[in-house]
């Protein structure tokens, strides 16, 4: 016969327990505590040139406040456009930097968050995080690419931490296919 | 059920068992006896409306997914070991699932259903001579609490709250439409003959709809999995997707049109007339004989027992 060890129980009883609470006011996720985003790196360095230009982060998502609702608890935030920018300029900052001699940027990034959401689907916790970049070139030329970051998980105590880090690790997917396309087009060697 | 049971000996029922019996007599009995959700709007109400505003509030961003859900398939009958064991295959369910719908989603990025769900709720609503001065909005929300604002801000008499909400069916063979609809008096003497209702001001009408759309040419034999269904939504930047949910929109608006002209009874389940048709429907893992109210456009509709309508092929 199967045995359950006891922290085996736990991720079903929490998940009961938080179906049974009715929670009416919307969390809000403070994004800052959990990715801290250095001051520095969103200040522009005119002492070193980047290879690529980061155009501000614009926000087109339908509902500008709410990430949605997983068990019926809601999830707002304001933040999280300033989390998402920082988390581009920081992966810019690192990976992009121009080498000696070379000055100028190479493309032009302008990305777009368009959606940003937790869902929820019978026991499971969806996030999903979307960006739209376009990539102009020295020349003008602009091409436009969607990038989605997108979780699946147990839902275990459906709590704020939970959320933020499911988005979190959309952020960090979105952000590695950017850097991929990047260091594709800059013909960039990914750092290792 | 084993051959001969009647010959095979009966193990002792243990007490869990027992009380796993009970609990599901007792949900069943409970769903057979519950009262009709749905609030008919009264026909005397209708004369002392004197205006009208309709908002419609997406909640999802994105088309979702569903499963066919394993909870409750062992019937109790493993207890907390069983539970443990449905959850963990109605997650597997829902992360094959998640992981097959993304060219689906990426290719209806920027497409707008509550474009369709507008126009479809002017041309459908517009007849009913007691929506007066309706005007109609269709907004992205967080959650229900916003329609407490929405109804101080509304400026009319009456507000009509349609919630919507769109998702792939379990094989990804179609789309389900489902909407929660409301019709909130704002002052006396309207307010005065308001039900009320879970975590929404006060109500003149309540329902809830339901209807499925499959895709059109769809393959026989059926996709061998998820991954080669999404190809069919997602083929030509999902513009046979979205015809699909475009029709489950228009589908939508001309059934809360109906829906809000009917009469009914807060207290007595709607009974299917003696020798009325019926329809097969399966809802949340029950397949049952639902009597049809309405056919037309090649659709039936039925209603539930507790008043939900539901709009499937004919």
């Amino acid at each position: 016969m199967a045995k359950v060890s006891l922290p085996g129980l736990i991720p079903p009883l929490t998940v009961l327990l938080c179906l049974g609470c009715e929670v009416s006011k919307p969390a809000r996720l403070e994004f800052s505590p959990v990715v801290p985003v250095r001051a520095e790196s969103l200040q522009p360095r005119p002492q070193q040139s980047s290879l690529v230009l980061l155009a501000p982060l614009e926000d087109k998502r339908p509902d500008p406040e709410s990430l949605g609702q997983v068990y019926g608890r809601s999830y707002n935030s304001g933040e999280i456009v300033t989390w998402v920018e920082g988390g581009l300029r920081e992966m810019v900052a690192q990976h992009f930097a121009a080498p000696p001699g070379q000055a100028g940027a190479r493309i032009t990034l302008r990305p777009r968050i368009l959606k940003a959401y937790l869902n929820s689907v019978t026991v499971s916790r969806i996030a999903v995080l979307v960006l739209e970049c376009d990539f102009v070139g020295p020349d003008g030329g602009s091409t436009t690419q969607v990038f989605r970051g997108q979780l699946q998980g147990l839902v275990w105590a459906a709590g704020e931490d939970e959320a933020k880090g499911a988005l979190l690790r959309c952020r960090d997917q979105c952000l590695d296919q950017i850097q991929g396309e990047l260091s594709k087009r800059l013909a960039v060697k990914p750092a290792s | 059920m084993r051959p001969n049971s009647a010959a095979a000996p009966t193990p002792a029922r243990r007490p869990w068992q027992a009380g796993s019996v009970l609990l599901i007599t007792a949900t069943l009995l409970a769903i057979g006896c519950a009262k009709p959700t749905r609030v008919p709007l009264r026909a005397e109400l209708r004369t002392q409306i004197n205006s009208v505003k309709t908002m419609a509030g997406f909640q999802q961003q994105e088309i979702g997914s569903t499963i066919n859900s394993a909870q409750g398939a062992t019937a109790g009958q493993f207890g907390l070991i069983g539970a443990f064991v449905e959850m963990g295959i109605d997650s597997s369910r829902t992360k094959s699932a998640e992981s097959a719908i993304v060219p689906v989603r990426n290719a209806l990025i920027g497409y707008d259903p509550g474009t369709t769900l507008a126009a479809a709720l002017k041309n459908e609503l517009a007849p009913l001579a007691w929506l007066k001065g309706n005007t109609i909005e269709v907004k992205a929300v967080g959650d229900t609490t916003v329609v407490q604002g929405w109804l101080e801000k509304c400026g009319a008499d009456v507000l009509l709250v349609i919630r919507p909400n769109y998702s792939l069916t379990p094989k990804f063979d179609g789309v389900l439409v489902t909407a929660e609809v409301s019709l909130h008096p704002r002052n006396a003497p309207l307010t005065e003959a308001q039900r009320p209702l879970d975590k929404l001001p006060g109500v003149l009408y309540y329902n809830d709809f339901t209807t499925t759309h499959t895709l059109a040419d769809w393959p026989s034999p059926a996709p061998k999995d998820l991954e080669e269904a999404a190809k069919l939504w997602s083929a030509d930047k999902g513009q046979k997707g979205r015809a699909v949910v475009d029709a489950g929109m228009a589908e939508l608006a001309r059934m809360i049109a109906y829906d809000l002209e009917q009469p009914g009874s807060t207290e007595d389940r709607y009974e299917a007339p003696a020798g009325a048709k019926t329809v097969r429907v399966n809802w949340k893992g029950y397949n049952q004989a639902v009597p049809v109210v309405h056919e037309g456009n090649g659709r039936v509709w039925a209603r539930h027992s507790w008043g939900s309508l539901y709009s499937l092929k004919q």
